[in-house]
């Protein structure tokens, strides 16, 4: 593999790696609403 | 690498109610992939690429390092900051920033990895790297929501503090490229800032809410999974 594809492959698999963190709080945008509750049983 | 934002991100997105329960599963097993990761592929392949005294001084580096960012700024931030705040204030911003500070040496072993001569290191340490980053960025996203943050910009800013691992994983990739001996310091240097992350931060945030057992399991299910894919 040249380095330039090298390159390629890192940033996508980083890519993909970082992306994970928004992806982890899509579910924010699906809830009802936030509550306390929810809050203190999570974070 | 597809299977990385898959099982990142998908268990959080099917459970209606993430309990406290299954965060501490969750948390669990992705140490337990992240512990694999480290003792089976980074260590070994560290060691094949350079020798004992570059292991030991990379483990030690990237130990210290974390231990001196969480010093200068705690990573816990996010759970001891009462949230529920009318506005995004200044301290809100500094914990996002801390947290992008968090990243960096995580974005860095994804890079170095690449590097390595094992052509699916690189892949396996991002693997375990997004797999730990998806219960992270859902904290950080209702953490925003708490200081009245739409839940849109609030995905987006999780997202963000996540990029910047992109811009460590370039810098790690052409430093370890530059610097012959680098790629064996870089790798034992990426399995010490992991070692640290599981057992300092990963591990602890499983415990204290009744469920060490069913975490437990979780983190060895994580050891079997990282175990499975590496010898596919």
């Amino acid at each position: 593999m040249s380095r330039g594809e090298e390159m390629i492959e890192m940033l996508i698999g980083s890519f993909i790696s970082a992306i994970s963190t928004g992806l982890g709080a899509v579910p924010v945008l699906f809830f009802k609403e936030l509550s306390h509750k929810w809050r203190f049983q999570l974070v | 690498m597809e299977i990385s934002t898959g099982l990142g991100a998908v268990p959080v997105l099917f459970f209606k109610e993430l309990s406290h329960k299954w965060r501490d599963i969750l948390l669990a097993y992705s140490a337990g992939i992240m512990m694999a990761a480290t003792s089976f592929g980074l260590i070994p392949q560290s060691l094949s690429e350079s020798n004992m005294w570059i292991l030991v001084t990379g483990v030690l580096c990237g130990t210290v390092l974390l231990t001196i960012l969480e010093k200068v700024i705690p990573h816990q931030d996010v759970e001891q900051v009462d949230s529920f705040q009318p506005n995004f204030d200044a301290k809100a911003k500094l914990v996002i920033l801390a947290l992008c500070f968090h990243n960096i040496p995580e974005g860095f072993s994804v890079g170095v990895s690449y590097t390595s001569a094992s052509q699916d290191l690189g892949n396996l340490i991002a693997l375990s790297i997004g797999l730990q980053n998806a219960p992270e960025g859902l904290i950080v996203a209702l953490f925003l929501l708490g200081t009245n943050v739409g839940r849109l910009k609030a995905v987006l800013i999780a997202t963000l503090t996540g990029m910047i691992e992109i811009l460590a994983g370039v810098i790690g990739f052409l430093l370890a490229h530059s610097i012959g001996f680098f790629v064996g310091f870089g790798l034992a240097f990426a399995a010490g800032a992991m070692l640290f992350i599981v057992y300092k931060e990963l591990i602890p945030e499983s415990h204290g809410h009744g469920y060490e057992r069913v975490a437990t399991y979780g983190f060895v299910f994580g050891i079997l999974t990282m175990l499975y894919i590496m010898n596919l």
